[in-house]
């Protein structure tokens, strides 16, 4: 959140781009809706066969009708970036500059994929603190003890809140059950 | 209407409806003080909590964290000069310099004293302001539901004027995300990809859970935390003697209340412009304009009189024609609708005491942030240090548990996770994500409007020409349209 220091700009008013990356940043504005535009100009193309349309009804009541339009705006918005992007690359100038990716951003997202899964496996409590400790190291939290506390408040704070006071099923952990057995 | 009112007051006034409306008000605070979350992220957060609730309580929960939120961020915005949600930002004007004089509680009696002031204000022009629209709207057929509904969403189209090709580009990304699965009137599948999981649709929740829960998580981890040091208060509490001096402007109290209703109503400003406006308003009503920006408490009271009014001014179109102003009165609209009851001009007829209850629990959430904060002023002001990385971790996971439940399906989790990657990106290159969330949740209303409209027109869409009031509209929606283009133009 930058600080405040001049007067406030309109809601939405700011140039395109996040402010004070330039032209690079103005390329990966382009880049990130030139491929959303391509995507949906695919999806736009292909949408006849993507539909079910077995139905009797005229086309104007039909399932068809509104993805269309849906699409066809998407890929309005995006032209005018794919039309920037086209000639930059026609002048070869397609760089994006010294934009660093985010790695802690990374980082955690692969590891939070594996959450899904881990939660009918180990059940809430452990997976929840699980990776509550394996997230906090894949950010950089250096402080061991504290991660633990963290983790280990998170998953009694979730308890509290889903299982007792909000009576929420979750699955029986797998893993457990499954180890039973063998005992 | 006196029973009506009676009978909400009651429901309003229910322990659990208190503790709902409570606990959104706290998380609200919460969200509003940590400069980066806000309360979008709050009522995403808090989305899955509501479906074992009754709709009111519901509604007072989401209710709670929506205006919590605005009464919270002008805390950071004054004490660090870090507006906790974007409309704070004109707080900070004012706020942060009375601080550096060592006059913080001045400054923060005035923000509390403006918040709760333009709160009510703007729940009276609510009660009185709504039935009468709610007739005007009775008068409605789908051609003229989808002519308004086509309006709201295109004044927050053009709203970001400046980034239209993204908004346009999010607004048809988010009624396409509407339209994955089974179509309801025709039960055909929509790019379901041969996936049965595609078939039951995208919901709401983990969409909405994953733009701004995860993604506006990942976006906290590249912001470093607050520097602190300098929190200047004299007590833990609000000195409450400095609150009879704020009410010295009650002018300005009342004219930026109605000020922030009005902006509120429409659809597309939102909060920023709000406190500007009222802030401008104050600034040039002023006996001492010059003081304005360098430490008028006046000006912190304008501007958060004028953003914390825009709450139940957005409800006025939600409530009366069905039609969210952005995008956390759309998150309320998800609300109405998963608990199948549907805003619109019979809203009023049918559920009266649900309204009434919406009301008096708007009335106390204001009463509720307004004492929460001027008790516990210190504790809140120091959670801005809580370690980013913690809060983004922890959102991620509350966010993805969250989720879970709603249809215990752990496809949900990858949706979010895959819509918290598209927000991350959006949210960090700046692009109006408000645009996708209005596509999202008017989507279907827009495709049902749509189709009723052209099943009357046999097919014609010539119908909305033949009708004075979508005709009305559908000039309204050119107007907005040309008249920035014109002015473009005239500019040298």
């Amino acid at each position: 959140m930058p600080q405040a220091a001049g007067p406030a700009p309109e809601e939405g008013a700011a140039g395109e781009g996040a402010p004070g990356e330039g032209a690079a940043g103005r390329r990966a504005d382009d880049l990130l809706a030139g491929l959303l535009g391509l995507a949906g100009a695919g999806l736009l193309a292909a949408s006849p066969w993507l539909v079910d349309r077995s139905g009797p009804e005229p086309f104007y009541k039909g399932p068809l009708i509104f993805p269309l339009i849906a699409l066809a705006l998407l890929v309005a918005g995006a032209l005018p970036s794919l039309v920037r992007l086209a000639a930059s690359l026609l002048e070869g100038q397609g760089g994006l500059g010294r934009l660093a990716p985010p790695w802690a951003a990374v980082r955690l997202v692969g590891l939070m994929c594996l959450f899904p899964p881990a939660l009918p496996l180990i059940g809430l409590e452990a997976a929840v603190a699980l990776f509550a400790c394996l997230g906090l190291l894949a950010v950089g939290w250096r402080r061991p003890l504290a991660g633990l506390a963290v983790a280990l408040g998170l998953a009694l704070v979730l308890h509290l809140a889903f299982k007792s006071l909000l009576d929420v099923w979750f699955p029986e952990p797998l893993l457990w059950a499954l180890l039973e057995a063998a005992a | 209407m006196i029973d009506h009112l009676a009978e909400g007051f009651a429901a309003a006034f229910a322990l659990a409806n208190l503790l709902a409306l409570s606990a959104g008000t706290v998380v609200g605070i919460l969200v509003g003080v940590l400069p980066g979350l806000g309360p979008m992220v709050g009522m995403a957060v808090l989305l899955p909590f509501t479906f074992s609730l009754p709709a009111d309580v519901a509604l007072s929960l989401l209710l709670g964290v929506f205006c919590g939120g605005y009464f919270g961020g002008a805390v950071p915005a004054i004490l660090f000069r870090t507006p906790g949600v974007p409309s704070s930002l004109v707080t900070a004007f004012d706020g942060f310099p009375l601080t550096r004089r060592g006059e913080a509680q001045r400054a923060l009696s005035a923000a509390l004293v403006g918040s709760l002031g333009g709160g009510l204000i703007s729940i009276v022009i609510l009660v009185a302001l709504a039935p009468l629209l709610s007739r005007v709207a009775a008068a409605f057929g789908p051609p003229e539901y989808f002519a308004a509904a086509l309006f709201g969403v295109l004044l927050v189209v053009v709203s970001f004027r400046r980034k239209l090709g993204q908004s346009v580009l999010l607004l048809g990304l988010g009624f396409w995300l509407s339209t994955v699965g089974l179509d309801g009137p025709t039960l055909s599948a929509r790019y379901a990809f041969g996936f049965w999981e595609l078939q039951n649709g995208l919901h709401i929740v983990p969409l909405v859970l994953g733009l701004f829960g995860i993604g506006q998580s990942l976006l906290l981890l590249e912001q470093g935390i607050l520097d602190t040091g300098h929190l200047k208060l004299s007590r833990g509490s609000l000195d409450f003697s400095k609150i009879r001096e704020s009410l010295r402007y009650w002018r300005t109290l009342i004219r930026s209340g109605v000020i922030g209703t009005f902006v509120g109503l429409l659809p597309g400003p939102g909060s920023v412009l709000a406190s500007y406006l009222a802030y401008d308003a104050a600034k040039h009503r002023s006996r001492d304009p010059d003081s304005f920006g360098k430490g008028n408490p006046e000006g912190g009271l304008a501007a958060e009189a004028g953003n914390n009014a825009v709450p139940a001014g957005a409800l006025i179109p939600l409530l009366t024609l069905g039609i969210p102003g952005e995008a956390l009165s759309a998150l309320l609209l998800s609300v109405f609708i998963l608990n199948g009851i549907y805003p619109g001009p019979l809203l009023l007829v049918k559920e009266p005491v649900l309204i009434s209850t919406l009301y008096w629990s708007m009335l106390l959430i204001n009463l509720v942030a307004f004492l929460v904060l001027a008790l516990w002023l210190r504790p809140f002001a120091t959670i801005v240090r809580t370690p980013v990385k913690v809060l983004a971790v922890s959102v991620i996971l509350v966010s993805l548990v969250g989720i879970y439940p709603v249809n215990l399906r752990l496809f949900d989790c990858g949706v979010a996770l895959a819509a918290g990657v598209l927000g991350y990106a959006l949210l960090k290159r700046d692009w109006p994500i408000v645009s996708l969330v209005m596509g999202i949740v008017m989507g279907p209303i827009l495709e049902n409007r749509l189709r009723e409209t052209l099943s009357l027109g046999e097919g014609s869409p010539l119908i909305l020409l033949e009708r004075p009031i979508t005709l009305g509209v559908l000039l309204l929606c050119l107007a907005v349209v040309l008249l920035p283009l014109r002015r473009r133009r005239a500019r040298p």
